[in-house]
């Protein structure tokens, strides 16, 4: 899955854009990592797939530069395989005004 | 007397096409059954998914679109299957029925049921791309509902019938009906979706359910990939509520849809803004997973 968090100012100009991959990572016998399923023999701990029932918060910090509104956008994307169409699974966005 | 001699070798010759197409090579798993060498022989342990066509239209016809469907006919399978193959083979320097059926156990189950030579014949077909042979064996209509209570798969002759969840099923002229709890649990999904090591580790949905909160309220697999609607189980047979037979995962744009929440929170600090995205995984299994 792929994250994609975009912000831009009052005129449309972007601001700030990051991307951001959840997966699991595989690790054969001998505890190196490895894509192709049949190596597998233990998930990593390093992976950043999205547990059962969990919630995640990704946190950024977006730097303004004198803007007085901002809209931030993001969306989730699954890829079924690495090369496969992206498709969409949820997108937000949410304005915020200058104080 | 000529009439009963024609008969008997009639009879005899039956006899012996039959018994030439089940093999030596050993037993069924815990059935005392032989084991089929050819495709017309497995599909008498476990019929044709056309056959139930006739009178299981609507389950058929979703079921051809779902890729339980098309288990053995994907280029990830033939993939996937060729890595698999290459690893055992560069590991072990051969392989073997037990590494075809790695993969087959839950690809084309009924295989369980075949002969080295058989399995190593589908497993062929399946690297070369010549398929059409043995397209009719992947996760079909009679390996899941020939699946009893006890979770075991067991071939069509046993006792001639098909296990589901409905509880009053219509007696036909076609095949016994009895009821199995089984199909209305996860646990009938159990057997290909969960991961036990050292086994390839295709699908771990069975695993993250199992400690879920929605397994503690009961919620089973097919709430979401067998949501409940109203329908006829067979022809001519009574309304009931029925459960569709495409198992929509991670392939489908509608269920992934409602597979994640997401909402924006954040504040302003002077000259910079700190956005958190919030996203909660509503499904008692990770994403992705198989």
């Amino acid at each position: 899955m792929v994250l994609e968090v975009t912000t831009k100012d009052q005129d449309g100009n972007q601001l700030f854009k990051t991307v951001k991959q959840y997966l699991n990572i595989g690790l054969d016998a001998k505890g190196l990592e490895k894509f192709a399923v049949w190596e597998i023999v233990k998930i990593s701990e390093k992976s950043t797939a999205f547990k059962a029932e969990e919630t995640k918060r990704e946190t950024f910090t977006i730097p303004l530069d004198g803007a007085k509104t901002v809209e931030v956008s993001a969306r989730l994307s699954y890829l079924y395989t690495p090369d496969s169409r992206p498709m969409l699974m949820k997108w937000a966005s949410k304005t915020f005004e200058a104080q | 007397m000529k009439r009963k001699t024609t008969v008997f070798i009639l009879l005899v010759l039956f006899v012996g096409v039959v018994t030439a197409a089940f093999a030596g090579e050993g037993e069924g798993p815990g059935v005392g059954q032989p084991l089929a060498r050819d495709v017309q022989a497995l599909h008498q342990l476990f019929p044709n998914a056309k056959e139930c066509a006739s009178c299981h239209q609507d389950h058929f016809a979703a079921w051809q679109r779902s890729y339980h469907a098309l288990s053995i006919k994907t280029g990830g399978f033939k993939g996937g299957f060729k890595g698999h193959l290459g690893h055992v083979e560069r590991q072990q320097g051969k392989v073997g029925r037990d590494d075809y059926m790695a993969c087959f156990y839950c690809h084309a189950p009924a295989l369980r049921f075949a002969t080295d030579t058989m399995v190593k014949e589908v497993a062929d077909g399946v690297l070369k791309g010549a398929i059409e042979p043995f397209e009719d064996l992947g996760v079909t209509c009679s390996v899941c509902h020939r699946i009893g209570p006890d979770g075991q798969m067991t071939p069509y002759g046993v006792n001639k019938a098909f296990y589901g969840p409905i509880q009053d099923p219509q007696q036909n002229l076609a095949h016994a009906s009895l009821y199995s709890a089984r199909h209305q649990q996860s646990q009938i999904c159990q057997e290909c979706h969960e991961w036990r090591a050292p086994f390839i580790p295709c699908s771990s949905v069975y695993n993250d359910w199992v400690t879920s909160q929605a397994a503690q309220r009961g919620d089973q697999c097919q709430a979401c990939h067998m949501a409940a609607e109203p329908g006829k189980a067979a022809k001519d047979g009574p309304d009931r509520t029925i459960h569709p037979h495409t198992w929509p995962g991670g392939r489908s744009e509608l269920q992934l849809l409602d597979a994640v929440e997401m909402t924006i929170e954040g504040t302003r600090q002077g000259n910079q803004l700190m956005a958190t995205v919030v996203m909660k995984n509503t499904v008692p299994h990770s994403i992705p997973n198989g």
